[in-house]
């Protein structure tokens, strides 16, 4: 094949200018490669989970109802469209575990007698299934036995009334609806530590609670095409009789409903950082375009006095430009993939996903390449057809030296017009050249912008959890009862060795309901002088519980539409009274009198199911930053008056009691807490801290991948601006070697020039950086996250000190270049 | 314009140029009539700045006048458009540079392939190579030519067009003084037996011997203009 000269030129232009084409196939690699991790990541997750979805073959909507005979499953089957339906028991209780010693909250849900269920099916990670009969064993959710380390053979002990039942653990299962472990969508508090899902054979179950052959859920899927919200009526038709709630779709499941919110986080940083990133590449790739298209003048120069065209020179630097985009985006798309690979097989054991799927995604790809191409060839295009419309007379002439000034500082200094010419020309070289010195203060400014992004990214996650744990959650142990009672203990307790504060804590189960919009949720009593569950505005700033009305967060108003001062509407949420129906009348006396359920609470519901529908309208008078999730706070003594008779709560009732504990007597007093009597649970603290954390590993995971690549583009930018600076000053700077100025002399004045551009981009890169981060943070808040921007002192000193050290290193070989010139040679040459 | 003899190849008419150099407005050149005939070697004398690399630029095509007209067979380069005033660089002219403006990323036969490929019928590259002496460095880079063969691949560069006006600037002012008189022998040896007029600007008026006519510029115009009915032999110009 015959190449074209012009296109020779082309590839040895590569060949002779290997780190300006280095650096900006680098750069485009970087980009590529984030780019494809991020998004392929984040496809890969998506088809993660509707891979498991539809293995597992997930329930197409599920729906919760009192009871109703097994054979109602026959009547849904009939409905046209419907492919399969399932019934099961499903029961919330409080689970004893020797194993871990702490009380925590289980859900049993049963499983045919045979086999696994056809619907919402389980993976068996280890084990086999439970035995029939009067074989008591059951499987365990794979996360809950992860974090407390049980395994098939161990045991674990439901409680059911008031006795601990023993079963034994005869496998460890992944479920489509608990690969992120939530009790509700209501609280998307991944508690996998807190939270035990347990799967059993109908026969048991019925056994155990007494359910004798009927079922307390129903999970339905249908036919490709066919049309669900007909089905979803239809079924809702069926089952009314049956005190049905409204059927649940797949979408607003709680388990599929909190991974999609935490995909829609995920999309959010995997696009916009990777173009942040893009945008500051071509940015660098311009500047460094332009500045080698600026250092072939005279080449241009003669091209086109020879007779090559406009559209000649402008194609022949284009193709440069392509050339480092297409080499950059193939390299990229392959670590990307890569990447992606890594990055879904870490998400998938933090969340537990029985099957990945990490294919290469063309069309990604296909984006990626696009992507890169068109960022080099656009930012290559300005420097290009400057290029190609220089006259020839003009590139070929020697340019004209520009125009010296004194800085201005040498004025309001005059001690620094006596300096030493090592002082004096570094400034003036800046004003000399304003493009270059612009372009390499850009440099620096978009690395520090991109290291600040980042960081911010990471430093939000942090503080938000700090400020959670270290500034409102200031108890270490928090026991929850089973009812609430009245508040008794709290003197005990405060005896206890090594406790050194008690504080009661009301949680009573309500349903909001404001302009159409309704939300579950749950309104803690706190005392007014709390020191235990402090409330802050989103300043930080402390504020105290409200005497009157409620307190909560601005992302719950927000959703709820509501405004400072309006009211809301109070009332019962419906699960609390299908639980309650549930439970059979034989055991629904507890203590005398009929109890509801919701989460780890058990309330008394004196009045029967059919009084207790009342509507309550409170006033918010307080907004409050909540770091997670959404918190309703008002004064104990208010809600009590509020709520006392129609949850029929006794004096001064309590339903947890938080505990401020001396150091090493957590452990101590927590398992004291579990003894009292009538205790569901205990929370420990670093316990809760530990599981947000975990929640939060892959956000943070994939932060650190950002960060990575944040300093990667930041040290090829100012290395490649910096070594250019140098380069193409060659012969001025061999000449002043032959003037007899030192190395010392030449190296202390570009470090001089080049700190200068350092304080100069650090001065617009931070704040810039800052505002940055602050705009993704914001877009990164999730419905059980809130972030507020943050970006710590030490990631100031951290990001100007690593840039500072950055420029430092890369003028390096620069400076060893000049110092091996050959002066002779150097100062003759027009232009290398 | 005036209406030009059958032997006029380039004629000037007021053609003067005003250059930004920086923040200062340079007149590098007054208004100038000058014409040129085919086959001539024209030298044009002058010091630094006097504006006689301006007046090649404004005859090569390569810059436009800010003033007047500069004909090439009655053909007004001022009025071409991009595409035209590049055809005539690529037809009609060879540029030899002072300093040499070879692409340094290509040997001596891909520089001057590179211009070669410009036109439908070029000469043979190893034969012009062959003319300037250096088929046997063809493959070298430039940094590994020395000045004077550097500026024979230029020369060579610029005939390998076959065009009929080639333009010099300075060819000699970055040689040494028999490398000098080697290049001006080969523009001599172009001009003669190609036919091919030849135009070089300098300083070094003992350049001016050689040539069918000297034009003398200072300050930006034209001072005198001599006819030399005899032009002396290269090989025997001494400076």
């Amino acid at each position: 094949m015959v190449i074209r000269k012009l296109d020779l030129k082309l590839l040895r232009d590569v060949r002779f200018s290997p780190w300006l084409f280095l650096g900006i196939v680098l750069l485009v690699m970087s980009g590529i490669t984030l780019f494809d991790a991020s998004y392929i990541s984040y496809n890969s997750l998506a088809a993660s989970y509707q891979l498991t979805y539809q293995k597992l073959n997930m329930a197409d909507f599920t729906v919760d109802l009192q009871s109703a005979p097994q054979d109602v499953v026959k009547r849904i089957q009939r409905i046209p469209g419907v492919k399969q339906v399932d019934g099961r028991v499903t029961e919330d209780l409080t689970v004893e575990q020797r194993l871990a010693t702490k009380r925590v909250i289980g859900r049993i849900i049963s499983i045919p007698d045979a086999g696994l269920p056809s619907i919402n099916t389980l993976h068996i990670v280890n084990g086999t299934l439970p035995g029939r009969g009067n074989k008591r064993e059951l499987l365990l959710e794979n996360s809950f036995a992860k974090f407390n380390g049980y395994k098939p053979g161990d045991f674990i002990y439901p409680i059911v009334g008031d006795d601990e039942v023993r079963y034994r653990v005869s496998g460890i299962v992944m479920s489509p609806e608990y690969m992120w472990v939530v009790a509700s969508t209501d609280d998307p508090m991944p508690q996998p530590k807190q939270f035990g899902v347990m799967f059993m054979r109908k026969e048991m179950a019925d056994r155990l609670f007494g359910t004798d052959g009927s079922v307390n859920q129903v999970a339905v899927t249908i036919m490709p095409g066919a049309n669900r919200s007909r089905i979803m009526r239809q079924a809702a038709d069926i089952l009314s009789p049956y005190g049905a709630d409204d059927p649940i779709p797949m979408q607003k499941q709680a388990g599929y409903e909190v991974l999609q919110r935490d995909l829609r986080g995920f999309r959010t940083l995997a696009t916009l950082f990777p173009m942040l990133f893009l945008a500051i590449a071509a940015l660098s790739i311009y500047n460094l375009l332009g500045r080698m298209i600026y250092s072939q003048r005279a080449q241009i120069g003669f091209m086109r006095s020879v007779g090559y065209g406009r559209r000649a020179v402008l194609r022949h630097y284009i193709l440069f430009a392509a050339l480092t985009g297409l080499l950059g985006s193939a390299i990229g798309t392959v670590l990307g993939y890569y990447l992606a690979f890594e990055i879904t097989g870490f998400y998938a054991t933090i969340v537990s996903i029985p099957f990945t799927e990490v294919t290469p995604r063309w069309g990604i790809m296909a984006a990626g390449i696009g992507i890169s191409l068109l960022t080099a060839v656009l930012a290559g295009l300005v420097p290009s057809l400057s290029a190609s419309r220089m006259t020839p007379a003009e590139a070929i002439r020697t340019e004209a030296p520009s125009v010296g000034r004194a800085p201005a500082i040498e004025n309001l200094i005059p001690r620094l017009k006596k300096a030493s010419f090592v002082w004096r020309l570094p400034m003036r070289n800046l004003l000399r050249a304003p493009k270059r010195t612009f372009s390499t203060i850009m440099g620096i400014a978009s690395a520090i912008t991109l290291i600040m992004v980042s960081a911010g990214l990471m430093d939000s996650g942090k503080a938000m959890i700090n400020f959670y744990f270290d500034r409102m959650l200031r108890y270490d142990a928090m026991v929850t009862f089973i009812h609430p009672q009245s508040q008794g203990d709290l003197g005990r307790i405060r005896t206890w060795k090594g406790v050194q504060r008690v504080e009661p804590l009301l949680q009573v189960p309500v349903k909001l309901v404001h302009n159409g919009r309704e939300m579950v949720t749950s309104i803690s009593g706190i005392e007014s002088n709390t020191q235990l569950l402090a409330l802050s505005a989103y300043d930080g700033t402390r504020i105290s519980v409200p005497r009157t009305g409620i307190a909560t967060g601005g992302d719950l108003m927000k959703r709820l539409g509501l405004c400072l001062g309006q009211k809301v509407i109070l009332t019962v949420p419906h699960r609390i009274i299908s639980d309650a129906a549930s439970i059979p009348v034989s055991d629904a006396e507890v203590n005398g009198s009929r109890i509801g359920k919701y989460r780890d609470q058990v309330f008394s519901l004196s009045r029967g199911i059919q009084d207790i529908t009342f509507k309550k309208q409170v006033v918010v008078t307080t907004q409050t930053y909540e770091p997670i999730g959404n918190r309703l706070v008002m004064s104990i003594h208010e809600l009590r008056r509020l709520f006392g008779q129609e949850f029929d709560l006794p004096p001064n009732a309590i339903s947890a009691i938080m505990v401020k504990v001396a150091p090493g007597y957590v452990k101590e007093v927590s398992r004291d807490l579990y003894n009292l009597t009538g205790a569901a649970s205990v929370v420990d603290v670093q316990d809760m801290r530990q599981q947000i954390d975990q929640a939060m590993s892959v956000s943070n995971a994939f932060e650190s991948v950002m960060f990575g690549f944040a300093i990667a583009l930041a040290f090829i930018v100012i290395f490649n601006s910096t070594m250019l600076n140098i380069l193409e000053r060659t012969r001025e700077i061999a000449s002043l070697r032959a003037l007899g100025v030192t190395r010392l002399q030449i190296s202390s004045m570009l470090t001089i020039e080049n700190l200068c551009t350092w304080l100069a981009g650090t001065v617009i890169g931070l704040p810039v950086g800052r505002l940055l981060a602050h705009g993704f943070v914001s877009q990164y808040n999730s419905e059980t996250f809130h972030f507020r921007s943050a970006v710590f002192p030490r990631t100031y000193v951290m990001t100007v000190t690593t840039i500072f050290l950055t420029v430092l290193v890369s003028q390096i070989p620069g400076i060893l270049r000049l110092f091996n010139l050959n002066l002779a040679k150097a100062t003759k040459e027009l232009s290398e | 314009m005036q209406p030009t003899s059958d032997s006029t190849f380039i004629q000037l008419e007021q053609v003067a140029k005003t250059y930004m150099i920086g923040e200062v407005s340079v007149h590098a050149l007054k208004p100038t009539d000058l014409t040129v005939d085919a086959g001539e070697f024209v030298v044009m004398l002058g010091p630094s700045g006097s504006g006689k690399t301006t007046l090649l630029n404004l005859i090569g095509g390569i810059d436009s006048p800010s003033t007047g007209s500069v004909c090439f067979r009655s053909a007004d380069l001022s009025q071409m458009n991009e595409d035209q005033i590049t055809e005539y660089r690529r037809a009609s002219v060879g540029f030899i540079f002072q300093f040499f403006n070879l692409i340094p990323t290509l040997t001596a036969r891909e520089n001057v392939e590179f211009v070669a490929e410009l036109v439908d019928d070029p000469a043979d590259v190893m034969s012009v190579l062959n003319e300037v002496g250096l088929a046997d460095r063809a493959d070298h880079f430039p940094s590994e030519l020395s000045g004077g063969e550097q500026q024979r691949v230029a020369i060579a560069r610029a005939l390998v067009k076959n065009p009929p006006l080639l333009l010099a600037d300075e060819p000699t002012g970055n040689l040494d003084y028999e490398t000098g008189k080697h290049i001006l022998n080969l523009m001599r040896q172009v001009n003669r037996t190609r036919g091919i007029t030849v135009i070089a600007v300098t300083h070094n008026s003992a350049v001016g011997d050689m040539s069918d006519r000297t034009i003398h510029l200072r300050s930006g115009e034209i001072t005198s203009i001599e006819t030399n009915p005899h032009p002396t032999d290269p090989e025997d110009l001494k400076w």
